[in-house]
């Protein structure tokens, strides 16, 4: 049996990647297992789902916390999460990312393939539709299953012409895992994960993050500052200081109480906000720009 | 000596004067029979003057027990009652009220639960929150039922226990009923029960937020907790009543109470107002040569398994009596007892049997007893007809169809 | 640039930090009824997003005082939260308000929110609406509009997605002769504001609803929640009124009212409209906001 971690964010198809997986090996005779993890999670939140493939059908009903695989459908997630936690010693892990993975935060020292799923995929869709790249990749690292059943189960589940898109991204990421200077980068452990920044530290007691249970659930105000919600972003709003003077429409606006206004300019919480753009669109002075946290 | 000045009323009144004498600060109810003389009776309490108190006339029994969740949230003493359909619409609250550690006190006047529709007590109604956190304490006769409320308000707003609890008293026959009974002076209740300290509540001053969602990483926490308080709870049971009788000469048990069992063959074990007639029952059939003995389950949750098992395992038979039953199994007291004796020496673990008297309204008398009896030392020498756990006793075979239904 | 240095979440209302999707309509409500309120106000919410997104325990960012029971009976909580404090002899200083969401109103809360309207309880109920049950995966409510496709109201087939008019509930909050009942947008800080703070100024039962757009729920970039919610606004779909004692009080009127189509092509949740070559069913929705119009005079 193999167990496979993918992280993703809400919404970014982690969820369906797992799915297929399990679609893709059934139709090679085999057996297996897709589910997420449940929780209340919001769009651009981390999730995470599970796939267990074997030859006998898989019984066991509980997470992966030994993966032989860990699948990493967005590269900011090593900064938010301890993707590694559990990898086997021998385990592998996949990552979409252009740059090479040396950079990231790790809690391990595993082998890291870094594909440029994202890069796949804006040039097969126009969109960042990372997961048939990184399952195409997936079947060039593993043994367990063929490039061909994912592009089928692909072309299945989106029959037609978005299919056939799917599966030449899944072609391309799995090209990139063979060509000969591709190679596993070894990483090693960070002496920390990161966390996307120091959040404020809450108030104490009342079952605050870091203290006991309280027995009524009863929660002290604002924890949530604990809780930055910044490595949700796909994009962060830049203020052009000569542009804005402080109106503060931005602020009236913003779902996150992210933004405030010092001295006449619009200053954004990188740590709480989750990059929607309201900012930018409402801005009358068009002061607010958005730009990718790729970039 | 007992303390408090006789007279005689309707059982709903004791109580409507039991929690006057207790000082809520915001009653919350819909009427529902056999309820309503209760909270009638609290209304002109308050339309007089003579309590203090918000009474807020609430559009079901649902809002009424979520009134009283807000309230309690909000850091004051508050009070409900209900039965029958009317708990159960209560459930969801109930349930939560439990969980967030709200001590509100209510009380549950036994009724059955439709269909068929109808007003004859049984425990069906309130049995339904055994697993829900609440703790439940039944009654036998009015001044039980008085004093217990007392008792309730102290129990539930204990800083060890915070949990809601119900006091469960029979329907007409405990609420419509009028005896004599010791009503206590307001200094005297003053002094056991004193005014009620939130420990967190809802202010502007102490922002907190209440009711928060858990996942898989600490919910199994939550429920080790509750499941501590509500054993904890146990000794505050006992404390009460002992502070109760300290203070007032009087008492009708702790967790459970025992008449006659010590030396008895067999043992009935019951909850209610069937526990008086099965007192009278005792000395009838004792006088009659029959060693019978009698154990009251006064706090139902947290069950009092370990003192079940003292009093009870010198028998040889044990017959529970149960007016609710879990449909496909058993009696719901009988299959407590079970669990409990389970933990006696063999040598000394005597027969149960469990019996449905009382069930569906149909009444308890001397003979009910005397034919439970019966079938239990027929059980004792294996003459049982059959291994049955839920004897209907009292069943009248020529209502029954002759063959089954369809 | 960097945090500044004064921490400008200390005494804040509604923290950063909670986990609502990005883009979402009844975060930016939350906020500016709570900024209209002021800090001493006591919050109850029912079951829903917002109650999801800000306890996921023990991370909330509320800074005032919350509290959560259940689903059904937010409206029946807020009046024992009323009931309370008049009792501890607070309820002058201290005021109550609900916020939850459209199902929790609408639906499965309208009896409790009946029975605190009647009995008079000096609460402030303010519904955010986004149309459908959002926390759930998107089903459709009693508020869902006319043609909107949900996961229970979907467009296929024969089906055009919701086929029954929205539930009027500001009218049904009206007809309890309470002192006053508003309608706002998340669109229009200033004028929800205004009327939350007008609100606050009456003793009594209060109803606002909050026309908030959902990203997820109704198919449309993050970015643009504000401007959908001004174009509802504007094509009439939802009109802004004001009401006292049942009696209409004041309207926000239309500038230059633009078609209903300008509003539902932006959104997934209508594009089956668009694919119906005769477009009958953009035409009963264009009469929903020519009603609205004429019935509030919402132009001129």
């Amino acid at each position: 049996m193999i167990e496979i971690r993918i992280h993703g964010r809400g919404g970014q198809g982690a969820v369906l990647a797992a799915e297929l997986l399990v679609h893709a090996a059934f139709a090679e005779g085999k057996f297996g297992q897709a589910f997420p993890a449940f929780g209340g999670e919001r769009r651009g939140a981390p999730v995470q789902a599970f796939v267990r493939l074997d030859k006998s059908p898989v019984r066991v009903r509980y997470r992966v916390y030994r993966p032989d695989y860990v699948v990493i459908l967005d590269r900011t997630l090593p900064d938010m999460i301890d993707v590694l936690d559990g990898l086997r010693p021998d385990g592998v892990v996949l990552i979409d990312s252009a740059r090479p993975p040396a950079t990231l935060s790790w809690s391990a020292d595993a082998p890291v393939y870094a594909i440029p799923a994202t890069a796949i995929a804006m040039e097969v869709f126009g969109q960042p539709l990372v997961n048939p790249a990184m399952l195409g990749a997936l079947a060039a690292i593993t043994s367990e299953i063929s490039l061909l059943s994912i592009q089928d189960a692909f072309q299945r589940r989106f029959p037609g012409s978005l299919g056939e898109k799917n599966g030449l991204a899944a072609q391309m990421g799995y090209d990139h895992v063979l060509k000969p200077d591709v190679l596993p980068v070894r990483v090693t452990r960070s002496p920390h994960v990161r966390g996307v920044g120091q959040a404020s530290a809450p108030d104490a007691g009342l079952g605050a993050p870091g203290h006991p249970l309280h027995f009524g659930l009863v929660v002290a105000p604002r924890t949530s500052l604990a809780y930055p919600t910044g490595g949700w972003r796909y994009a962060r709003p830049a203020v052009d200081a000569d542009i804005c003077n402080g109106c503060g429409l931005c602020v009236a606006f913003c779902p996150d109480s992210s933004l405030t206004i010092v001295e006449k300019q619009a200053i954004v919480d990188y740590m709480y906000c989750k990059g929607c753009g309201i900012c930018s669109k409402v801005c009358s002075r068009g002061a607010i720009a958005m730009m990718s946290e790729e970039g | 000596m007992t303390r408090g000045t006789v007279s005689v009323m309707e059982g709903s009144m004791a109580v409507a004067k039991a929690v006057k004498a207790c000082r809520p600060a915001v009653i919350s109810a819909y009427p529902i029979t056999p309820q309503t003389h209760i909270i009638e009776m609290l209304a002109q309490m308050v339309a007089q003057g003579e309590l203090e108190a918000e009474y807020v006339r609430a559009d079901s029994e649902f809002s009424a027990a979520s009134v009283v969740a807000g309230a309690s949230a909000t850091g004051v003493r508050t009070y409900t009652a209900s039965a029958s359909q009317g708990l159960l619409l209560m459930t969801e609250v109930l349930y939560y009220l439990a969980g967030a550690r709200l001590p509100v006190v209510l009380t549950g006047t036994n009724r059955q639960v439709s269909v068929p529709l109808g007003l004859q007590p049984d425990h069906r109604d309130t049995m339904s929150f055994r697993d829900s956190g609440v703790i439940q304490l039944y009654v036998e006769n009015v001044q039980e039922a008085y004093d217990t409320h007392l008792q309730a308000f102290k129990i539930a707003e204990d800083h060890g226990v915070l949990l809601p609890t119900m006091v469960c008293m029979d329907g007409f026959v405990l609420t419509h009923v009028v005896e004599p009974v010791r009503i206590l002076d307001q200094v005297d209740v003053d002094g056991y029960l004193p005014p009620y300290e939130p420990v967190h509540y809802l202010t502007p001053e102490r922002p907190s937020v209440f009711g928060s969602y858990t996942d898989d990483a600490n919910t199994l926490e939550f429920y080790y907790l509750l499941q501590q308080a509500v054993l904890g709870a146990k000794a505050k049971v006992e404390l009460a009543a002992r502070d109760f009788r300290a203070a007032f000469g009087r008492s009708h048990g702790g967790l459970i109470d025992s008449y006659g069992a010590e030396d008895a063959e067999v043992v009935v074990i019951a909850m209610g107002s069937t526990v008086g007639t099965l007192r009278e029952a005792v000395d009838v059939l004792r006088r009659e040569g029959a060693k019978v003995g009698l154990i009251k389950v006064r706090c139902f949750r947290p069950f009092p398994a370990e003192e079940v098992r003292q009093a009870a395992s010198g028998a040889d038979a044990v017959a529970v009596v149960d007016r609710a039953m879990s449909f496909g199994f058993q009696g719901v007291l009988a299959t407590d007892v079970k669990a409990a004796l389970y933990d006696a020496p063999a040598a000394n673990r005597p027969v149960v049997m469990g019996t449905m008297a009382g069930f569906g309204g149909r009444e308890v008398t001397i003979d009910t007893v005397r034919e439970i009896v019966k079938v239990a030392r027929q059980a004792l020498d294996g003459h049982l007809p059959a291994p049955d756990d839920s004897n209907f006793i009292g069943l009248k075979p020529e209502l029954l169809p002759v063959a089954g239904p369809g | 640039m960097d945090k500044p240095a004064v921490d400008p979440y200390q005494k804040m209302m509604f923290a950063p930090g909670h986990r609502a999707c990005p883009g979402c309509g009844a975060s930016i409500a939350v906020r500016l009824v709570l900024e209209a309120t002021g800090p001493d106000v006591i919050v109850v919410s029912p079951t829903g997003c917002l109650e999801t997104f800000t306890s996921p325990y023990p991370y909330t960012p509320w800074g005032v005082p919350w509290l959560h029971v259940l689903f059904e009976n937010a409206a029946a909580v807020a009046s024992g939260v009323e009931a309370a404090l008049r009792s501890r002899g607070s309820s002058d200083r201290v005021r109550v308000i609900v916020i939850g969401g459209d199902g929790g109103t609408y639906d499965i809360g309208l009896g409790a929110l009946s029975g605190m309207f009647e009995r008079g309880h000096d609460v402030l109920y303010v519904c955010y609406n986004n149309e459908a049950y959002m926390n759930t995966g998107v089903q459709r409510s009693s508020a869902t509009p006319l043609g909107t496709a949900t996961m229970t109201s979907p467009a296929t087939g024969q089906a055009w997605g919701e086929d029954r008019p929205q539930k009027d509930l500001p009218a049904i909050a009206m007809a309890h002769q309470i002192p006053y009942v508003a309608t706002a947008s998340v669109a229009f800080p200033a004028d929800l504001r205004r009327k939350v703070k007008q609100a606050m100024a009456i003793r009594g039962p209060k109803y606002v609803e909050v026309h908030s757009p959902c990203p997820i729920g109704w198919g449309y970039d993050a970015a643009e929640t504000v401007e959908l919610a001004r174009l509802a606004v504007n094509t009439g779909l939802v009109p802004l009124y004001e009401a006292a004692a049942g009696q209409q009080l004041r309207v926000r009127k239309i500038q230059q009212r633009l078609p209903v189509t300008e509003y539902l092509r932006r959104q997934r949740r209508f594009h089956h409209l668009f694919a119906d070559a005769n477009g009958a069913h953009l035409v009963s929705i264009q009469s929903v906001a020519d009603g609205n119009v004429n019935r509030w005079a919402l132009e001129g």
